[in-house]
This record gives structure tokens, C-alpha cells and sequence, in this order.
């Protein structure tokens, strides 16, 4: 009787072989280097919170962040760097996803040499795009000049397009790498889904976190910004140049940090919460890395 | 079927090569498992297992996926602790001893060969951890190389084919001449044809080796094609552990007998004398103590076991006809009863779909289960 | 499975297995047709307009004054001291804000991949590198002020604690200040770009290493190490590349007085004075797309080794 309780009081479990346990204790390497990178970082965001509650008479208070909503030249350069950074995201999306997904799937022969293409807007140096825009602009007829040289948005969104491609395409690709984009794709399209279809209503929702963790980056990208909006000396200033002239005003540098700090909780918020939002658990993370 | 036991690469009239001499005037080790309990979490990996390999001797763990038969590998191997219960290897408890001290070869399933390392020097490579200067571990790692048919062994693992790949594997973990050699479903990545032959020469050679070896699979004619002992695993626990011959004519429990082959359940009674009566006929028990004359049971039947002969009142009717080559399985629908599994060697069965037929049983031993429950009384060690 | 038993035929005839319908080649399933070229020209024209026209026209301006051909920019950017000073400083600024952020992020990584996947710990670190990574330039330099910087916190909190005047012996908006901050984000951009070579240690290596009676050291040594070689090489190289470009923490920090390249390219091509210093600027330009180039050689030379070994 008790060997036969025994056996039907075996909980029925699925297929699945038991997890690899990872080590109960962590090395010693590990929490002291994470240690380090703790204090590394949290230290200058912990002075930097102290800076920016010290107001311009010296006390503390919160005027460094309520300045935001008080400050109209503040608000107008945070609005019109929030919309370049929309219309960044959109468009480095619109660029990007279906030309990973194309070289994923029928010319991975390309992949080494799209690696290389999104590996030079990081180490190509923005001021060079800078000067080489500076240059065209001096030598561009005048239609151009006026039309996109002159207006932040249409010359400064195409450019952050480039910025902004390898980590975009960095995100994407990690995303694709992860899901099984043959067998996807040829399910849908045998089941008659045109191609169009197929990527926006299969492959996309299966990438959609790799997608979102793309287009926030770019965003905080954007909000930091400074070389080539600088060198392009534009009328209305971005949020990031307008920063860095209230820290150069000697009594306002509270402000530039306040400001800094809340771009960074903002984006790091997005993203932290975009780690949860991921359809696959356990041995998959979500995030960047 | 029986396999052949000669080794493809080595001439039968040259001199034994040095590393199977040396094996052969080695001493052999047995392994027990007493008690030896693994949970993970809430999820229990093993239920104290008890278990001895004799020295020597090949043992197969086979069982579905989650059984814990990789556990058990991986315990003995020394990359896991057991929460409870001991591991003795040669009457010493390596129970502690951590797993680059234990001195056994390990088979991976895949990709645990060394990427940046030719082949040469991964079989090397455990030589080299013992500090064996590098000309003798070279020569001894041609030497293991020949011993499993590769040539070519400056290329790295990324030129190799699985088969090759799985062949370099073996050879390291010989070099280092293990007390106990392990096999954590060595075969299973490959192509079904390399997979035979190379099941073949792991027989052979650990019988040339005389190696005690632990074999983990969950394919059953691999397990019992080349084991001295298969052992039978379900839910963390051992449930029968017993010679290929008897594990498939005799299984102690209806999970054994489910799993390895096919099996028919057929409802018959207890009679006096231990015996069973089912289709109609009388047959000798194989576990009648655990059971009352005049009780309902089920009749564990191997399809082949059952003859299908024509008959026109008879009580079956073939409905279905699967041709496997070597033999034919009828699908019989018998009257009143569940459909029953009749296999035959092809050439004398050629009896039509929709053909009455009766049942003859060909054998004069038969296993029962309880109907009332899906899995008998897991039986004690035999 | 069903139907009655075939005819029987008289002995063994042996028949080729081919058949009309056989299964799909390869190619049908990932064949390039000229369809899927084409869907790579909106991608590639968008980078030849906006990534390869102005690296052109700065190429091109460095190699024209006066509108004919010279190679005049180059020599004197190569000769005179102004130029080649900025030159060295940056070389050796990326140098080790390359090669020390290198260390650290790949220490990072693997004690962060070492632990769960979906632990709270990787969540973090995961979401605070891209943010670092990619805010980078002026932001940063802003946090860092706010630290250390003459009036920062933390100098000021060693002054009235300890009397010691930290400005005095660090200045922020040195080489070395600045260079400090770079860590700040060149440290994330490595754990990014490093994190993919971890995962790919396959623990079976491990595990047959352990077997084979190696110890931690010795599968580091023997294993790990030469199998993250190439990417970690590829990985630094990036940094450097991003490192000697870097320019916004600079402006940010100190209005870029700091001799080095990025800050002389700024300052000639927005000097109106002098009639030369716009194709000047622009052959510094050019010059740092050269570094840049070796710099891409490099990392294309070691990818290939290492895809080489783990295919």
C-alpha cells in the first residue's frame, strides 16, 4: 500500500529535465567588481542629486526641476528635442527593421559587412559629419539651405538617423537572433499572409521589446546630442545645448544637472520597464544585454 | 541482431595498441549510488536512488525526459551535489571530492570539444592538466585517435562532422585513462545511421577497455542493444534495473513495461495456480503473489507475443495493417475489449484488412497490472 | 498504414528513390532573388546620403585648395607642431580610456551573466548600460562636475573634512578629468558589446574541462581566454574608435580648450579669420576618418578569425 502511495503520489510534471542550478554562493570576483561598478556609479549620481537640490541662493529645494515648467526657452528646446527624437525613432525603425530582417533571412552573406556599416557611425567621429554637413552647407544652393539646412528638424532628425542606426539596428538584430525568423516567416507566408503582413503582424509583435529598447535609446540619444547641433548653430538651441548654457551661466549649473538627471531616471525607467515586458521568461533576458 | 564487436581501425593480426594492453591489466572500479537524493527547489531531480555498477560492466539509465537519469550522471560526474545519500567509487566516498579530482572520462552530448584547440590537442588536454610532458601526450593522443578512426587530426572541431566530433570526444575522455567512463546521450545529436555504428564501436570498445560506464539515453534500443544492465528510471526513482533480456520479457512495473516497446494491456482474471486467464486461454504468472485467484486484472502482451490466425467466428477483426519492414503490426478491434497490437515478421503475415481473426498467446509467462491504476507498486531492487 | 497488402511480385526489384516532387532545395528556401537586393536600397542609398556624402565632401575638401588638387593640407596638418601634438594627446587619451574601460566592462559582464537571466541584478545593469552607453557626451560630463568638479561635491566635502584641496591636484578639465569620465560610458559600451561573446562559452566547455581535471585558472587560460580573444580585441577597438571621437564631453566640460583633435577640427572650421583654416579643418577631418579606417581594419580582421573557430 505505501509503495503504491508512493507512486501515485508522484506530482504529474511535464516534460521538462530539471533546471541547472546555478552556484548558492556568489564568487568573491564577482561581488567585489560589482561592488566597484556600484559605487563608481552610484557615486556621481549621488553627488549629482545633491548638486542639483542646491537652488541659486544656495539652499536646498526642488527649484532646479520645477525651472522645467517655468522656463519657456527650457520648454521649447525640451519640445522640439522630444519631437527630432520622435521622428528619429520612427524613421531609424522604418529604416531598420525590415532591412535586418531582409538580411537575416535571405543575404546573411551581408551580415559581416552590416556590421561593419553600424559599427562606423560609432567610431566615425560626429564631428567630421559635422564638418563635412558644415561644408556642404557653405557650398549647397540656396533652396537647400533654406529648406533643410536651416530648420533643426530636417537637417538634424536625418542625421540623428545615422546616430542612432547601430544601436537600433544592434537591438533588432539581437531580437531576431533569438526567435526562429525562417520558420516564422514561412509559416505565415504559407498560410497566405503577404509579405508586409507577415512583418507587421509576425515578426514585429515577436521583436517588439528589441524594437521599443531600440527607439528609446535613440531617444536618449537624441536628449544628449551635442556635437553636430552645435556645429550647425541652429536658432531655436536643443534641449542638450540648451543645458550647457545654463551651466554655463554662473549661477544656473543646478539646473543642467537637475535636468540631466531626470533624462537619464526618464530613460532608464522606459527601459527597466521594457525588461519586464518580454513574452519569453526564464533563460531569455529582455533587456540591452 | 547481434553487434559487431571488432573495432573498424585496428588490424585483428597487429599488436594490441599500447593504451588497450594497459587498460587491460588496469583495475576496474565499481560505482554506488546509496540513497542519493537531488531536489531543485520544489522540483525533485531524484528520490534517493540506490544503485551499483559492477566493475566492468555497462549500465544504461534510460527513461523519459525529467526522470533523472542525467542527475544521476552529473552527480556521479561531480558537477552537482547530492542533498542527501553517498557516492562510493572503488569503496571510497568521492561524495566531496570535486569534480576536476574525480578522474573520470566524460561524453557530452554536443559542442564540448575545445573550439580554439585542434584535435590532437583536445584529446590532449586532460594529459596536459596532469602535467605530461608534451611529446608523450601527443603520441598518446595519436594513439587514442587511431583507437577511434580518425586520421586527420590537426584540423579543429568546427571542421569535424557530428559523428567525427563525438568520436574525438570518446577519445579524450580515454586519454586520461578514468576510473569510470561517462555517456550523457552521446549519440543523440546525430544522424540516425552514424548513430548505429558509432553505438557499436562505444560497445566495443569499452569491452575492450573493460571500463565501468554509465550510459544515459532515452532512446530504449540504444539502451538495450549495448548495456550489460539497463536501468529503467521514472520521476526520480529507480524502477527496475535488470539485463536488456529481462527488462524487455519481464518488466517488474507497468511504466517498464510501457516504456521499452509496446505493450498491450489486456483485461483477463486471476485463476488458482497461478495463472492468468485472458483471450480465452490459460497462462503461467510471472508476479502472481501480489495477487488473489478470481481478481480482474490487465495482462501485460508484447505484440509479439500475439498470433493473429484466420478464423471467421473469431473474436477479432484486423482494422488497421502497419508494414515496418522486418515485420508487420495488425491492429486488432476485438470484440467487447479494447483493440489490441498483434506483431508479425513479415513474410508470414498476409492477412487482409477486415479479416476475422483469433488470438493465440505465444508465451508461458505473464505480467499483470492492477486496471485500477496507472502504475503498479514500484518493486524493491532485485 | 491502410489498404490492402500490395500484389506480390516475383523477387526484389531495387527502384531509384528519385522522384518528381522531391524535397525543396536549399536555395528555394533562402535564395536571393533580385527582389531582396533591391529591398536593401533604401537602407544603403539613406547611409550613402547621409553617412557617406559628408565623409566625402571632407575628404574631398581636404584634398582641393583653391579648387584644384593638393596634397598642401596634408603636410602641413602632419608637420607642424599645432597639428601633431592635438594628434598624440588623442591617441593616447583613447588609448587608455580604451583599454582600461575594456578591463572593467569585461569584468562586469561576466559577474553580471554569471547570475540569473531574469534576475533583478541583470535587469538593472542591462537597462543602465544603454542608457550610459548612449547618453554619453554631455550629460555625462554635467554629472561629473557636479562631483568632482571645483564645486562639486565631492571636493567640497574633502575640503571641509579633511582640508584637502582636490582641485588643486585634479583638475576636471584635464586629460586625466576628462578621461576618467569617458570610463563613465565606455564601460557600458563594452558590457554591450562583450556580453554576446560571454554567452556564447558554451558550459559544456567548462564542464569537459572540469573533467579533464582542470581547474577554474586553468579553463580560463586554456579555453575561455583564447576563445574571447578576438572579440574582446574587436571590442576594444571599438572603444578606441569611439573614444578618440569623442568630442561632446569635452565641449561640455571645459568649452574644449584641450588640445586634441576633435576640438582643433571644431576650431578651425568655425574659424573665420584665417582664409586656409576651413580645408585645414577639414584634413584633420580626414585624418581621423584615416584612424578610423585602421582602426576598422583591424576589427574586421580579427571578426573574421573569430567567426572562424565558433561556426
Amino acid at each position: 500500500m505505501s509503495a503504491l502511495a508512493k507512486v501515485s503520489g508522484i506530482a504529474v510534471r511535464g516534460g521538462q529535465s530539471a533546471p541547472k542550478q546555478r552556484r548558492a554562493r556568489p564568487r568573491a570576483w564577482r561581488v567585489a567588481i560589482l561592488v566597484f561598478a556600484a559605487i563608481f556609479y552610484l557615486l556621481p549620481l549621488l553627488c549629482a542629486i545633491k548638486f542639483s537640490l542646491i537652488n541659486q541662493k544656495g539652499h536646498y529645494g526642488v527649484q532646479n526641476y520645477t525651472v522645467i515648467a517655468n522656463n519657456s526657452t527650457l520648454r521649447a528646446s525640451l519640445f522640439l528635442s522630444l519631437e527630432i527624437a520622435a521622428v528619429t525613432a520612427a524613421v531609424v525603425v522604418l529604416l531598420v527593421f525590415p532591412t535586418a530582417v531582409l538580411v537575416r533571412l535571405k543575404l546573411p552573406k551581408l551580415t559581416i559587412l552590416m556590421e561593419a556599416i553600424t559599427i562606423l557611425p560609432i567610431v566615425v567621429p560626429p564631428i567630421v559629419l559635422a564638418a563635412g554637413l558644415l561644408q556642404m552647407k557653405e557650398t549647397a544652393p540656396l533652396w537647400i539651405v533654406n529648406d533643410f539646412f536651416n530648420h533643426p528638424m530636417t537637417i538634424l532628425a536625418p542625421m540623428y538617423v545615422v546616430l542612432a542606426m547601430p544601436l537600433v539596428y544592434r537591438a533588432i538584430d539581437t531580437g531576431l537572433r533569438a526567435i526562429d525568423l525562417h520558420t516564422l516567416v514561412d509559416a505565415s507566408r504559407s498560410l497566405g499572409a503577404s509579405w508586409p503582413r507577415t512583418l507587421l503582424r509576425v515578426v514585429l509583435p515577436n521583436v517588439q521589446t528589441a524594437v521599443l529598447g531600440g527607439m528609446f535609446l535613440t531617444i536618449a540619444m537624441v536628449l544628449g546630442e551635442v556635437v553636430i547641433a552645435n556645429l550647425l548653430d541652429q536658432s531655436t538651441l536643443t534641449f542638450p545645448l540648451q543645458m550647457i548654457q545654463f551651466a554655463s551661466q554662473d549661477n544656473a549649473p543646478g539646473i543642467s544637472v537637475a535636468l540631466t538627471l531626470m533624462a537619464l531616471a526618464f530613460t532608464f525607467l522606459l527601459l527597466f520597464m521594457l525588461t519586464f515586458l518580454s513574452r519569453r521568461r526564464g533563460a531569455q533576458s529582455a533587456g540591452v544585454i | 541482431m547481434t553487434t559487431d564487436s571488432s573495432s573498424p581501425s585496428v588490424d585483428a593480426k597487429a599488436p594490441a595498441p599500447p593504451v588497450v594492453a594497459a587498460a587491460a591489466t588496469a583495475s576496474r572500479v565499481g560505482v554506488q549510488f546509496t540513497g542519493v537524493q537531488r531536489h531543485f527547489g520544489t522540483v525533485t531531480a531524484l528520490r534517493g536512488l540506490d544503485m551499483e555498477i559492477q566493475p566492468g560492466e555497462l549500465v544504461a539509465l534510460l527513461g523519459p525526459s525529467g526522470c533523472g537519469k542525467t542527475t544521476a550522471l552529473r552527480l556521479l560526474a561531480g558537477f552537482d551535489r547530492p542533498d542527501a545519500g553517498t557516492i562510493t567509487v572503488a569503496g571510497r566516498d568521492i561524495t566531496s571530492v570535486p569534480a576536476h579530482k574525480r578522474d573520470m572520462g566524460m561524453v557530452f552530448q554536443a559542442y564540448s570539444l575545445f573550439p580554439n584547440l585542434t584535435v590532437r590537442e583536445n584529446v590532449a588536454f586532460g594529459l596536459r592538466m596532469r602535467r605530461v610532458s608534451k611529446e608523450q601526450r601527443l603520441r598518446r593522443a595519436d594513439e587514442l585517435l587511431e583507437l577511434v578512426g580518425l586520421t586527420d587530426t590537426n584540423r579543429y572541431p568546427y571542421q569535424l562532422s557530428g559523428g567525427q566530433q563525438q568520436r574525438v570526444a570518446i577519445a579524450r575522455a580515454l586519454a586520461i585513462e578514468p576510473t569510470v567512463l561517462l555517456l550523457d546521450e552521446p549519440l543523440s545529436a546525430l544522424d540516425a545511421r552514424v548513430r548505429l555504428q558509432l553505438r557499436a564501436e562505444i560497445r566495443s570498445l569499452q569491452q575492450r577497455l573493460g571500463i565501468t560506464t554509465l550510459f544515459v539515453t532515452h532512446d530504449q534500443s540504444e539502451a538495450l542493444s549495448i548495456a550489460d544492465r539497463v536501468g529503467v528510471m521514472n520521476f526520480g526513482a529507480l524502477e527496475q534495473i535488470d539485463t536488456p533480456e529481462y527488462i524487455y520479457h519481464y518488466p517488474a512495473t507497468a511504466f517498464v513495461a510501457e516504456f521499452v516497446g509496446a505493450m498491450n494491456r489486456v483485461r483477463g482474471r486471476i485463476a488458482e495456480g497461478g495463472a492468468v486467464v485472458v483471450l480465452g486461454q490459460r497462462v503461467p504468472l510471472t508476479n502472481a503473489d501480489s495477487h488473489a485467484p478470481g481478481t480482474a486484472v490487465e495482462a501485460l502482451l508484447r505484440p509479439e507475443v500475439v498470433q493473429a490466425v484466420p478464423d471467421a467466428g473469431g473474436p477479432g477483426e484486423i482494422r488497421e495493417r502497419m508494414f515496418l519492414g522486418s515485420s508487420v503490426r495488425l491492429r486488432v478491434a476485438l470484440d467487447g475489449a479494447d483493440d489490441i497490437l498483434v506483431e508479425a515478421p513479415s513474410p508470414s503475415s498476409e492477412l487482409p484488412i477486415g479479416a476475422r481473426v483469433g488470438l493465440k498467446i505465444l508465451t508461458d509467462g505473464i505480467t499483470v497490472a492492477d486496471p485500477r491504476t496507472p502504475a503498479v507498486a514500484v518493486p524493491e531492487a532485485p | 498504414m491502410t489498404g490492402p497488402a500490395a500484389p506480390r511480385r516475383r523477387g526484389i526489384r531495387l527502384r531509384r528513390a528519385s522522384a518528381p516532387g522531391s524535397t525543396p532545395t536549399v536555395r528555394g528556401r533562402t535564395g536571393a532573388g533580385r527582389i531582396a537586393w533591391l529591398g536593401m536600397l533604401p537602407f544603403l542609398l539613406y547611409m550613402a546620403v547621409f553617412l557617406g556624402l559628408p565623409l566625402y565632401v571632407v575628404v574631398h575638401g581636404a584634398l582641393t585648395s583653391g579648387g584644384h588638387f593638393t596634397l598642401s593640407n596634408f603636410s602641413a596638418i602632419f608637420s607642424q607642431s599645432q597639428y601633431l601634438t592635438p594628434l598624440k594627446n588623442s591617441l593616447i587619451l583613447a588609448l587608455w580610456t580604451s583599454l582600461g574601460p575594456a578591463i572593467l566592462g569585461l569584468g562586469i559582464a561576466a559577474a553580471v551573466i554569471a547570475g540569473p537571466a531574469d534576475g533583478l541584478l541583470r535587469r538593472v545593469v542591462s537597462s543602465a548600460s544603454g542608457v550610459f552607453a548612449y547618453f554619453a557626451g554631455a550629460p555625462l560630463a554635467f554629472v561629473w562636475v557636479a562631483a568632482l568638479g571645483t564645486l562639486g561635491v565631492i571636493t567640497v566635502f574633502f575640503k571641509s573634512a579633511f582640508g584637502y584641496d582636490l582641485s588643486q591636484h585634479f583638475d576636471i578639465s584635464s586629460q586625466a578629468g576628462v578621461g576618467i569620465c569617458y570610463f563613465y560610458f565606455q564601460i557600458p559600451l563594452m558590457v554591450i558589446f562583450i556580453t554576446p561573446a560571454l554567452e556564447g562559452l558554451k558550459p559544456e566547455w567548462e564542464e569537459a574541462a572540469r573533467n579533464l581535471g582542470a581547474r577554474r585558472r586553468d579553463y580560463i587560460r586554456h579555453v575561455a581566454a583564447p576563445v574571447l580573444a578576438p572579440s574582446f580585441i574587436a571590442a576594444t577597438l571599438i572603444l578606441f574608435g569611439s573614444s578618440f571621437s569623442a568630442f561632446a564631453t569635452m565641449l561640455a566640460l571645459d568649452g574644449c580648450t584641450q588640445t586634441v583633435v576633435p576640438c582643433k577640427v571644431n576650431l578651425e572650421m568655425s574659424n573665420n579669420v584665417l582664409t586656409n583654416s576651413i580645408p585645414l579643418g577639414l584634413a584633420l577631418g580626414t585624418e581621423m576618418i584615416l584612424v578610423v579606417g585602421i582602426v576598422m581594419i583591424g576589427y574586421w580582421y580579427v571578426q573574421r578569425r573569430a567567426g572562424r573557430w565558433l561556426r
